[in-house]
């Protein structure tokens, strides 16, 4: 693209510079130029369109994400899908013993992929169960679930232990035998 | 007679295997508007049949059991326990794994059954 003319504008201390481009066909688009740990970021939007287009932004050198065989990558952590039925504790212990731990999970594109990932008929339990103080669902990684996140279905007595489908997440008895679903960091 | 449509054929049984997932009742009301029952299992050849064919997929099958009390067919029939229920759970479901057990909300597939011939 070519411009006829821009302005430029310099902000003190000269850490963030924004540009202002004016096109041959009267399009405005700024440009936020930002010097930040040896990159320059470039965030320029079309004023006309509203449409933020992210130029030239820094790359993720650096960072082969991997995981195992089996394991499912995504947004670097792995996942593996547990094919025997066991007890809730039974299942948590497997993961361990793979260097994982129950699916912990905080962010709702995390659980998108999770639920798009199961397939109908097919459950896993999940690292979120009941504690014996105030009967609250609780992740092993001992944060209390945000209700913003998703709700439990059923039951929250001291028995109960949770798990997933692809549209929802449900109590069951944790004595009861269902596959589980392991997550770890890549390696 | 044979099964018709989406119901598939089995000794003397038509067996419908659902693709969308709901749970227990809703599995149990879906088969009674469709004139059969939730699956009901009466012989070695029945289970292997449809621990084949849900492959590693759970469906709900029609035995379930109130607090304290022994396990029932949708019909009513007391169930005489020829086939092992895993899990601490008051409604069934069968897989290539086995029959397992659950509290009934969990939305899964489920199998309706009935007779060949009407």
């Amino acid at each position: 693209m070519k411009f006829t003319s821009s302005k430029f504008k310099i902000s003190t201390p000269p850490k963030a510079y924004m540009i202002y481009f004016i096109s041959p066909d009267s399009w405005d688009i700024f440009c936020v130029f930002n010097v930040r740990k040896q990159h320059l970021l470039f965030h320029c939007t079309d004023k006309n369109t509203d449409f933020p287009q992210k130029v030239n932004t820094s790359s993720l050198t650096g960072n082969n994400y991997k995981c195992s065989s089996d394991w499912l990558l995504n947004q670097g952590k792995c996942y593996w899908f547990s094919t025997s039925f066991k007890t809730w504790k039974e299942s948590q212990h497997d993961c361990e013993k793979l260097q994982a731990h129950l699916l912990v999970i905080h962010d709702l594109k995390e659980l998108i992929f999770i639920q798009n990932t199961i397939k109908p008929g097919h459950l896993g339990w999940i690292g979120l169960h009941i504690t014996s103080e105030g009967n609250l669902w609780t992740w092993i990684d001992e944060h209390f679930l945000d209700p913003q996140l998703f709700l439990v279905i059923g039951p929250t007595d001291e028995k109960s232990c949770a798990i997933m489908t692809g549209s929802q997440v449900y109590s069951e008895d944790c004595n009861s035998r269902f596959n589980g679903i392991c997550q770890k960091d890549t390696v | 007679m044979a099964c018709s449509g989406d119901w598939i054929e089995a000794e003397k049984k038509c067996f419908y295997f659902s693709l969308d997932t709901r749970n227990w009742s809703a599995s149990k009301s879906f088969c009674s508007s469709h004139g059969s029952e939730l699956a009901q299992i009466d012989t070695q050849n029945d289970l292997e049949f449809l621990k084949n064919h849900t492959g590693t997929s759970s469906h709900w099958i029609g035995l379930s059991s109130e607090e304290g009390n022994p396990w029932k067919w949708t019909n009513g029939t007391i169930f005489n326990s020829w086939f092992e229920i895993k899990g601490n759970g008051s409604f069934t479901f069968l897989n290539a794994n086995g029959v397992h057990s659950s509290r009934g909300f969990v939305d899964i597939k489920w199998i309706c059954s009935k007779p060949k011939y009407l």
